[in-house]
């Protein structure tokens, strides 16, 4: 991936990141980049600390980031959706048990179509008016919302945004274009969290697996840094590889050329109460820093939570049934 | 605030302990926190040291600060914001992109009494930046999209490019750009738009893109009748420069004459120069010096070679090869000439200067005879200069 252009002019400042440094050395495209940068003077070197500005971020913009989550995800409310570092506006059309419609939102409500539905200041959560694309809504997972910003008084956005499109904008009329980009962005964001945490579809014991990759119960102390009982107990199944465990098991298995997978063959299918208790927007948060400590994605950081979840209830020999405590496992293994 | 309100220990992993079990008595099984009989196992370490490199800021996660809310010491920037108002790490951060979206673009200072080279330059553009009728809402949507300080630096990069994008297209030259592009599009079974972007060709006559010259396109245009609407230069409203028929039959005669898919810039700098947009003398542009020539000129009138040449004799190499290359862009001028393009800038600003002295930045025939002459030294040089009009393009692909 090219380097933006902030960093092309840190890399002329001789202020850039190793990392940015050296791609820039081996890239053609961005050597020509950096050639086309005009000299235009000021150097930031000799910048005195930046002049202050009186221009504030909106006081009910402030208010709302401090808002608290609230008990249960409602029709009405407006989110902050995000997976990974990807984030937008959304406004919850309405929900059921599974997910909710989400409809994309902006504070861009010069660009509303005629039938967006633009909340003025006066009913908006936010204090500044807000703009609701309910007719460009779809249907989405509870994972992703984030950050509660408040809620919407009445049901007129739904009402009236559900209704449908009106032919009286172009295709390529500007409102027209960022309507579809907010729509693919939240397309965007409900493919990313729409994995596929089901198990292998015959879940066999790691005892099995490994012995057909050609790994046996004496090589695990040494593959995965524990003792002997803990292998034994690994074995047997009495406990659920972790996934960093289960990530040693792979390499080794690929080493020996077996074409035998363990993390996919092995362990059963999360239940789905844990899933969509997972899901809840309580949880996303600790599911990011868990995914910061742990430099992963946000769906490795939710297969990993769930997978450990899901072992701490084996461990404890406990019945994998719908009367789990998920949100006290949960609770466990997340930090 | 949606923030767990779990006690947070230095690795952020709560107070949560192991549950006892002969299961994990032996190790850490999920490779993060928990300790068990007395001793750490080899991930809490390395959390550990992970932790320790974050918060002595000798290096940040990917992720920023990790519960989705602002820290000040791991985003400075979106902290400021989220406590209300942007600090010195918000204005250093936005000088920054400022400084580099308008490096790599070459556009001017917002303000039009400024250049980027004064003391506080980029001070005032942030306040532009703001006191802008859409700075609030870049704001508000800043803070309230960002999650920490590398996306809020990713998502500065996108408002400050539109920002300048936006300057640009309330010139009258940006809005008959967006005008001919409208025109294009709108004409479906006679134009057809090639890759790379903005390329046009004739629907009945498909070309692959090329460079064309002006004097191409500008003879295509003269062999056109257009009546032109004329508006006021600073008029917000979105008017066609002529009637549709008039605008397809000049885009039609330039493709034609081009025989190549035209890149769209160069179609409305041929349209500008005949409509008269370019027709700014008191603050000419070195740059827009062929695009002043008024189709009806003759290089012949009496005199103007005499001139020209005396001209001509007092320009150095380099200023000849930038006069050559007038109409192009800095950036094209430098990769055709092999100058730096901040001399190009320096070089451009002289020649201006210097034809401004001369009394001859109104004299459409000097000016046409003197750009034939370095032209013609452009052309003799033993390296003959490739114009890069369509590299500019492919070059930016890319980004």
């Amino acid at each position: 991936m090219h380097s933006d252009e902030l960093d092309l002019m840190e890399f002329i400042d001789g202020t850039a990141d190793a990392a940015v440094a050296s791609h820039v050395e081996a890239c053609p495209g961005c050597q020509r980049a950096v050639r086309q940068f005009v000299d235009l003077g000021g150097s930031p070197a000799a910048w005195s600390d930046p002049r202050p500005v009186e221009v504030e971020v909106s006081p009910g913009v402030v208010q709302a980031l401090e808002r608290d989550l609230p008990e249960q995800v409602r029709a009405g409310q407006l989110w902050r959706a995000r997976w990974d570092i990807e984030t937008l506006l959304v406004y919850v059309v309405r929900f059921d048990s599974s997910g909710c419609q989400l409809a994309p939102a902006s504070l861009d409500v010069q660009l509303a179509e005629p039938r967006t539905r633009v909340v003025d200041e006066d009913e908006s959560p936010l204090g500044v008016p807000v703009g609701v694309w309910a007719g460009r809504s779809l249907q989405a997972p509870f994972s992703l919302l984030e950050r509660y910003l408040g809620t919407i008084d009445g049901n007129a956005v739904a009402a009236d945004g559900l209704t449908p499109a009106a032919d009286d904008l172009t295709p390529l009329d500007d409102r027209t274009v960022y309507a579809e980009r907010l729509r693919d962005a939240l397309r965007d964001l409900i493919t990313a969290a729409a994995w596929e945490p089901a198990g292998p579809p015959e879940p066999l014991s790691l005892a099995t697996v490994l012995g057909r990759a050609g790994l046996t119960m004496a090589d695990l102390p040494d593959l995965l840094g524990i003792d002997v009982p803990t292998a034994l107990d690994l074995w047997r199944g009495d406990v659920a590889p972790s996934g960093e465990q289960l990530a040693a098991l792979d390499t080794a298995a690929e080493a020996r050329g077996s074409g035998v997978v363990p993390s996919q063959a092995t362990g059963p299918a999360l239940p789905p109460e844990l899933l969509l208790e997972l899901a809840r927007p309580r949880w996303k948060a600790r599911v990011l820093a868990a995914a910061s400590m742990r430099d992963l994605s946000e769906e490795a950081a939710r297969r990993a939570a769930a997978a450990e979840a899901l072992g701490l209830t084996l461990a404890a020999r406990r019945r994998r049934t719908a009367e789990s405590d998920w949100g006290e496992m949960l609770d466990r293994v997340l930090p | 605030m949606a923030r767990s309100t779990r006690t947070s220990n230095v690795l952020g992993t709560g107070s949560t302990a192991c549950v006892g079990s002969r299961a994990f008595s032996a190790c850490c099984i999920r490779g993060s926190a928990w300790a068990v009989a007395g001793r750490w196992c080899a991930c809490v370490v390395e959390a550990l040291a992970e932790a320790t490199r974050i918060q002595s800021g000798r290096g940040r996660p990917r992720w920023g600060s990790t519960l989705g809310d602002a820290s000040s010491t791991q985003d400075p920037a979106l902290a400021e914001l989220h406590a209300g108002q942007p600090g010195p790490a918000m204005l250093e951060l936005l000088r920054r992109v400022i400084r580099a979206v308008a490096s790599r673009h070459n556009y001017p200072h917002p303000d039009p009494d400024m250049t980027w080279s004064e003391v506080g330059a980029y001070d005032a553009a942030i306040s532009v930046f703001f006191a802008d009728k859409d700075g609030q809402r870049r704001l508000d949507t800043l803070a309230v999209d960002a999650t920490n300080d590398d996306h809020l630096r990713a998502m500065l990069m996108s408002v400050v490019r539109n920002w300048f994008r936006d300057l640009a297209r309330a010139t009258p030259r940006g809005r008959l750009h967006r005008a001919t592009r409208r025109t294009l599009r709108g004409e479906p079974e006679v134009f057809a738009e090639i890759a790379p972007k903005d390329f046009w060709t004739l629907c009945d006559d498909p070309q692959d893109p090329g460079v064309v010259s002006d004097a191409v396109l500008d003879a295509a245009l003269g062999q056109v009748e257009i009546v032109v609407i004329r508006a006021r230069p600073d008029g917000v409203n979105e008017r066609p420069w002529a009637s549709r028929e008039h605008q397809v039959a000049a885009l039609r005669s330039m493709l034609q004459a081009a025989a190549c898919a035209a890149h769209l810039k160069d179609l409305v700098h041929a349209i500008a120069a005949r409509i008269g947009l370019l027709n700014r003398p008191t603050r000419l542009e070195i740059d827009e010096v062929g695009a002043e020539l008024p189709r009806t000129i003759s290089i012949d009138d009496e005199g103007a070679a005499e001139r020209a040449q005396a001209i001509y004799a007092e320009l150095s190499d380099r200023e000849r090869l930038v006069l050559a290359y007038g109409e192009e862009t800095v950036r094209d001028i430098a990769a055709a000439t092999g100058i730096p393009p901040s001399s190009v800038q320096d070089i451009r600003k002289r020649v201006a200067a210097a034809l401004d002295r001369m009394g001859a930045v109104d004299d459409h025939a000097v000016l046409a005879e003197l750009r034939a002459m370095c032209r013609e030294f452009d052309a003799a040089r033993t390296q003959p200069a490739v114009l890069p009009s369509g590299s500019r393009e492919w070059g930016d692909s890319g980004y």
